[in-house]
């Protein structure tokens, strides 16, 4: 299987992602990806044009995944960019660095996401597999 | 999962779950609908979560389901639940991330017959004056010294800034300000989410739809409220955008790591809240403040700008172009309202997630021109139906501590909507009905396909017989602006 795979989830208001992968910071870095597929239809077809050091502490794995969506809505939003490539530079289930690097969106917005929610939010690990579920606010 | 068998039938219109069904709801549960609603309402999570919004510590008399009710994150969208003071809790994912979303609706001194040469000229224009989706910032920037006088003041900032007039501010909710704002308790990255957001639109369910009155059925409230058969008005729908998006993201993250030190259990992650009196409730009190009057701001300058494309394109052609105010209510956003509670009168933090104030006839917070007919109540319908102007009644204050409905409801997924079909199809399929559609988004156009919402009818049916809100007057859309 590639690094991480993802498929959108229904819900009657509002929208999800079931995110998997083989390591716990492909299976973050892969949220971030189908969250900005979402956003976008062809979320990696422009270059890069923004970088940044991202930090982040919480209390346990799920507000971690929520931190982290929460704060690529926040970069996303205000460097207007769709911050797909994710370079993990160290992750725990309480604490992740990353690089990320943000492209230019082609086209109109499909959707615009208020927040990841702690709504149904789901991540396990299951044999060598992780998964994650995770709804937005849109 | 809960079946019709769980809940009692009090009246027709509504339907409890009694405080035994979980050992940890503090109160029954009632959900305002008929039978068919509420048969909808069971196949996803909006009861369960209206349940689990039975549990927030401090919660008095029920937790309240509006016909329109969907499945929400947390608490049910068309939720209403009221917390004591000062020892009840506040909850943000029952006030929504999109703090004080809600409606705005003006009157113009035009017949549809008047406007309809220029229809696609006006929704051109409001589609350029009102910028909607991603990346397109408004007309303003607002340095700090701004976004704390707009925090603060709401719209009474447009009012300085000639973007308002006295007339718009009295016809809105709270005069289009609430008192406990506390600007500084409002981050830095909603600052920077929010600072060239005012005047804009957003995307999703937000729009802007000029509308022709259709009919209307109660004669005093419709004239107190200006309104008459054939006539062209504006209905803006939208909230804090960014801003209040983050400032809803920063306190559900902060009140996680609180909890712990409150000793509160919930059931789920996103009712997470912190009690009223405590350091950390009183700062999200005046940073959800704070966004709320960024909202009705927003939603003031929206009115402008939409008067300036009605200008622009009805003056030269000699036609009437301006839009008085009729009201503008919220209907995500937590308030603190006096309300009798078992026979005693009582100040309670009314949250409101998808459902509206509906105050009474006779209501001190009511505009003084419709004291005697009671408080406007703005419910838009599903893209390309109808949209009510409902007014409050007494049983609002007897049963559903002054809230009503506050649209139609989904009825079908977002997803579900766009495999039934395409953006385009449906832009044209609404042209064909003499609707004309400016939309950023085809895709987010299919998503809001009339379709994938409830019957608005069935709702307001429900609304007027449990006598919480009476029908005023239908509107018909002659054009959406979408995001």
């Amino acid at each position: 299987m590639q690094e991480f795979v993802f498929e959108e989830l229904e819900h009657t208001a509002d929208i999800g992602v079931r995110v998997q992968a083989r390591e716990p910071a492909a299976l973050f870095a892969g949220a971030a990806r189908a969250m900005f597929a979402l956003l976008c239809a062809e979320p990696d077809a422009a270059a890069p044009v923004a970088t940044r050091r991202v930090a982040i502490d919480a209390a346990d794995i799920e507000a971690l995944m929520v931190d982290w969506l929460n704060e690529l809505l926040y970069l996303h939003e205000t460097a207007g960019a769709l911050f797909t490539d994710c370079r993990m530079r160290q992750w725990s289930p309480t604490h992740l660095e990353a690089d990320v690097a943000g492209r230019p969106p082609l086209g109109a917005p499909q959707v615009h996401i208020k927040a990841a929610t702690y709504h149904q939010l789901r991540i396990d690990q299951r044999a060598d597999l992780w998964t994650g579920e995770v709804f937005f606010d849109i | 999962m809960i079946k019709l068998k769980n809940l009692e039938r009090i009246s027709p219109y509504i339907w409890e779950i009694p405080k035994s069904f979980r050992a940890d709801m503090r109160v029954p549960a009632r959900v305002y609908a008929s039978k068919t609603l509420l048969e909808k309402a069971l196949t996803d999570k909006s009861v369960e979560q209206l349940v689990n919004a039975a549990t927030l510590p401090g919660i008095v008399g029920y937790a309240i389901a509006m016909p329109d009710v969907h499945q929400g994150y947390g608490f049910p969208v068309g939720g209403v639940a009221a917390t004591r003071l000062p020892d009840g809790v506040i909850s943000p994912g029952s006030i929504g991330y999109d703090i004080n979303c809600g409606v705005r609706l003006l009157a113009s001194d035009l017949y549809a017959g008047e406007v309809e040469p220029h229809l696609d000229d006006l929704a051109a224009a409001l589609y350029h004056n009102c910028p909607s989706g991603l990346g397109k910032g408004g007309r303003f920037r607002l340095d700090d010294g701004e976004i704390d006088s707009v925090l603060a003041q709401g719209a009474h900032w447009c009012l300085k800034r000639g973007l308002a007039t006295q007339h718009d501010v009295i016809h809105t909710e709270e005069g289009g300000r609430l008192q406990k704002a506390a600007p500084g308790k409002v981050s830095r990255r909603a600052r920077d989410r929010g600072r060239d957001q005012i005047g804009t639109l957003g995307s999703g369910n937000h729009f802007l739809e000029v509308d022709r009155v259709a009919e209307t059925y109660d004669e005093a409230a419709a004239d107190a409220f200006g309104l008459h058969p054939g006539q062209v008005v504006l209905l803006i729908h939208c909230g804090s955008r960014g801003l209040g998006h983050q400032v809803c993201t920063d306190y559900v993250r902060d009140f996680q790591q609180a909890l712990a030190r409150f000793r509160i259990q919930l059931p789920d992650r996103e009712l997470v809240c912190a009690p009223l009196n405590s350091p950390e409730g009183e700062a999200y009190v005046g940073a959800m403040q704070a966004a709320a009057n960024f909202a009705f701001a927003n939603r003031q300058v929206l009115a402008h700008l939409a008067r300036e494309a009605f200008e622009q394109i009805l003056a030269p052609a000699g036609l009437p172009f301006q839009l008085r105010q009729v009201y503008d209510v919220a209907h995500n956003i937590g308030k603190f309202e006096q309300h009798v509670v078992d026979g005693k009168r009582m100040q309670v933090c009314v949250h409101r997630k998808g459902a509206t104030r509906a105050f009474p006839p006779g209501h001190d917070d009511v505009p003084a021109g419709y004291r005697p007919v009671g408080q406007p109540v703005l419910v838009p319908g599903s893209m390309g139906t109808a949209s009510y102007v409902l007014a409050g009644m007494p049983g609002a204050m007897e049963q559903t501590f002054g809230s009503a409905c506050h649209g139609a409801g989904r009825n079908l997924s977002r997803t579900a909507a766009k495999k039934q079909v395409r953006g385009e199809t449906l832009q044209q399929d609404l042209t064909r009905r003499g609707i004309r559609i400016r939309a950023g988004s085809m895709s987010g156009l299919a998503e809001e396909a009339p379709f994938a919402y409830k019957e608005v009818e069935e709702v307001i049916a429900v609304v007027q017989g449990a006598g919480i809100a009476r029908a005023v007057a239908r509107l018909e859309p002659l054009a959406v602006i979408k995001g």
